[in-house]
């Protein structure tokens, strides 16, 4: 889809060479390890990578929800303009949940099961918005339609648990959305739902950003699920970004190896009755990543040189690819 | 086999045979089961599986596809039906002959970490089907699990390990052997690639290809993954609350689906409405309660073709071209 807000070129999000790591009994885990990346105003960028590739850790930093033993340990995340890093707790709170909000993956981390949806949704509200208690009500009831949960006015009162799993993410959605955020982060929002309640949620999504012009960043190990939502997308491994370019580029003409190997592993009708490309190996143990590029020992290119970083560099076509070949 | 009261005639090609099970679990009720309601977990399945073949069954949370394979294993009491595997009544079997059977009806199951015990080396895991059927000497059964260490690509090191110093990808591994210690027949794989990333579940993938064909394995492939399914099985049936909706091959019910059902779950695949050019279908709701399953066709609430005939009757499986068989109405007309 068309991303109407990028006009300009202002950029809503700048991460730049971030870096967030986890002291552990056995050494430092370099989970995030120098990513780069832009989501402009309206845009749509979405974080594609496995278990193990940082890519929660970094929606996490960027909510500055990042605990210790984890750490920041350099780099800048710049929202219109300002650095999250060293703004104080009191100022985050000010960000968080209302210009920023994040969606879960499992919306019962975000719902407290002993209060009402409707309660919920409202104390997000009163947290950025001085509303009174009629004005309040009125508003989730609101919300709730916004985001297709049928019988509104008597969901308000209904707990957590009486809900179906899409009916909570959409619960949680509303919550996102009720001071209207300008950045939506959404990490697998659909990844425990079913394959019709995802489309529902994609749905509600793409329209929900058509009507209100949220920027969205979504973090997810679907790449099916980026091309329904995202413009652009970067590929994560290991900590570190792979591939970085339009989502149309990337799905149709990969260029890192891993990449490749991902698309590849997936099964198609294309690939009926053929074995699968899979990539050999698994992912390296955090604590001993191998030096340079962290792909290179499961990866079939791999030459002397890739022992030392390659960067991000640039294939000519606008993509950056953190790889020797290019 | 003899003339064991569970005998049953079935095609020579046809390994399994389900007819009309209905697995139904009570739930609530007094204790003298007045008002006692049934959940219909499996509701009136009936289909067969040939030697060789790989059957995948997909749907969504709840659809019953899980308690159907277990059924079939008799890991739960179906009401009523049978289940046929090489022409024996699984159900009807006394338990000395169904412990016999069962090393031919094997299992791989999601989570590895569940059941793998956790205090037992991988030498033990594996070994522990050969141990309980008891007929292999000692230094048999270690070269069994030697061979099976080797065949599903982890090192003869490994076998002195547990099962938590291994990755995701590695403990399914090591699950597989344990299935396939006894040299079964038949393997129940219910959603064995789900909690693995990509990368490594295509390497699971086609590790259960190769020894579908290097040991003649027949599986049921159970998994809400479409693509996965459609990938990896010969036919595959729909499930949707506890019926079989559709079934088919695979190629004829990607391509040609004749239950709005299917339809729309196709439809819903991330990606495929570019990848397919078919529009894609948005179905309003959430699956209605198995207790009270709405009348005739489970799905007509959620269903945009549904007509007054849709409450009144329930749609057979009925085959709406040759070995394509939909349960709708207007399967003919879609």
């Amino acid at each position: 889809m068309a991303d109407g807000g990028a006009t300009g070129g202002a950029m809503l999000l700048e991460v730049q060479d971030l870096h967030t790591h986890f002291h552990t009994r056995a050494g430092v885990v370099k989970a995030v390890d120098g990513i780069s990346f832009d989501v402009p105003a309206g845009g749509s960028l979405g974080i594609v990578g496995e278990s193990g590739s940082g890519k929660t850790v970094t929606s996490l930093s960027i909510m500055r929800l990042i605990e210790p033993p984890g750490f920041v340990a350099s780099g800048r995340i710049l929202f219109r303009g300002r650095d999250m890093v060293g703004l104080s707790e009191r100022e985050i709170r000010g960000i968080r949940g209302n210009q920023i909000c994040l969606v879960f993956q499992d919306p019962m981390t975000a719902l407290n099961p002993v209060y009402t949806v409707g309660t919920q949704v409202a104390e997000a509200l009163l947290a950025h918005q001085d509303l009174d208690r009629k004005a309040v009500r009125e508003r989730v009831v609101e919300l709730f339609r916004l985001v297709g949960i049928p019988a509104p006015e008597r969901r308000f009162d209904e707990y957590p648990h009486k809900l179906s799993g899409g009916m909570r993410q959409r619960v949680t959605i509303a919550m996102a959305l009720a001071n209207e955020p300008q950045l939506l982060i959404l990490d697998e929002p659909t990844t425990a739902l079913d394959v019709t309640i995802q489309a529902q949620i994609l749905d509600l999504v793409r329209e929900l950003r058509h009507r209100v012009n949220t920027a969205v960043l979504l973090i997810t190990h679907d790449i099916g699920v980026v091309t329904e939502l995202c413009e652009q997308v970067v590929v994560m491994y290991g900590g570190r970004i792979m591939e970085r370019g339009s989502v149309a580029q990337v799905t149709a003409d990969p260029k890192h190896p891993y990449t490749q190997g991902l698309l590849a592993s997936m099964p198609t009708r294309a690939v009926r009755g053929q074995r699968l490309a899979a990539i050999g190996g698994a992912v390296p143990n955090p604590l001993r990543m191998p030096a340079g590029c962290p792909f290179r020992p499961r990866c079939g290119q791999a030459m002397n040189v890739c022992v030392t970083d390659p960067g991000l560099r640039n294939p000519g076509d606008g993509r950056s690819v953190a790889c020797w070949l290019y | 086999m003899g003339n064991s009261v569970s005998e049953v005639q079935t095609a020579d090609d046809v390994l399994l045979e389900l007819r009309n099970l209905r697995t139904w679990y009570p739930t609530g009720g007094g204790v003298l089961g007045g008002g006692r309601e049934w959940v219909k977990a499996v509701d009136d399945v009936s289909f067969t599986i040939k030697r060789g073949e790989t059957l995948g069954l997909v749907g969504e949370s709840g659809c019953g596809k899980t308690t159907l394979g277990r059924s079939i294993l008799r890991l739960e009491q179906p009401q009523s039906g049978q289940v046929i595997f090489e022409g024996e009544d699984v159900l009807k079997m006394p338990a000395g002959r169904l412990k016999q059977v069962r090393r031919n009806m094997q299992a791989i199951f999601q989570d590895p970490h569940g059941s793998l015990d956790p205090r037992m080396k991988v030498r033990d895991l594996i070994a522990e089907g050969l141990v309980v059927q008891g007929e292999m000497r000692r230094d048999e059964r270690d070269a069994r699990v030697a061979e099976l260490i080797d065949v599903v690509g982890l090192r003869r090191e490994h076998l002195d390990r547990y099962s938590h110093e291994f990755s995701g990808g590695q403990r399914q591994r090591i699950g597989i052997a344990r299935a396939l210690a006894l040299r079964p027949k038949f393997v129940l794989a219910d959603e064995p690639v789900s909690a693995l990333d990509l990368s490594v579940q295509s390497q699971v993938l086609n590790l259960l290809k190769d020894l579908q064909s290097e040991f003649g394995l027949t599986y049921l492939f159970i998994a809400h993954d479409l693509s996965v399914v459609e990938y990896i099985s010969d036919r595959v049936g729909v499930m949707y609350l506890g019926r079989i909706v559709e079934l088919a091959s695979a190629e004829a019910l990607y391509d040609d689906p004749r239950m709005p059902y299917t339809q729309a779950l196709l439809s819903a695949i991330p990606g495929n409405e570019r990848a397919s050019g078919r529009a894609r279908i948005i179905l309003q709701g959430d699956v209605p309660s198995p207790i009270n399953p709405p009348s005739g066709c489970p799905f007509r609430t959620r269903c945009w073709l549904a007509q007054d005939v849709c409450s009144e009757l329930v749609p057979p499986l009925r085959e709406v071209k040759p070995d394509h068989f939909a349960a709708c109405h207007f399967a003919d007309a879609i």
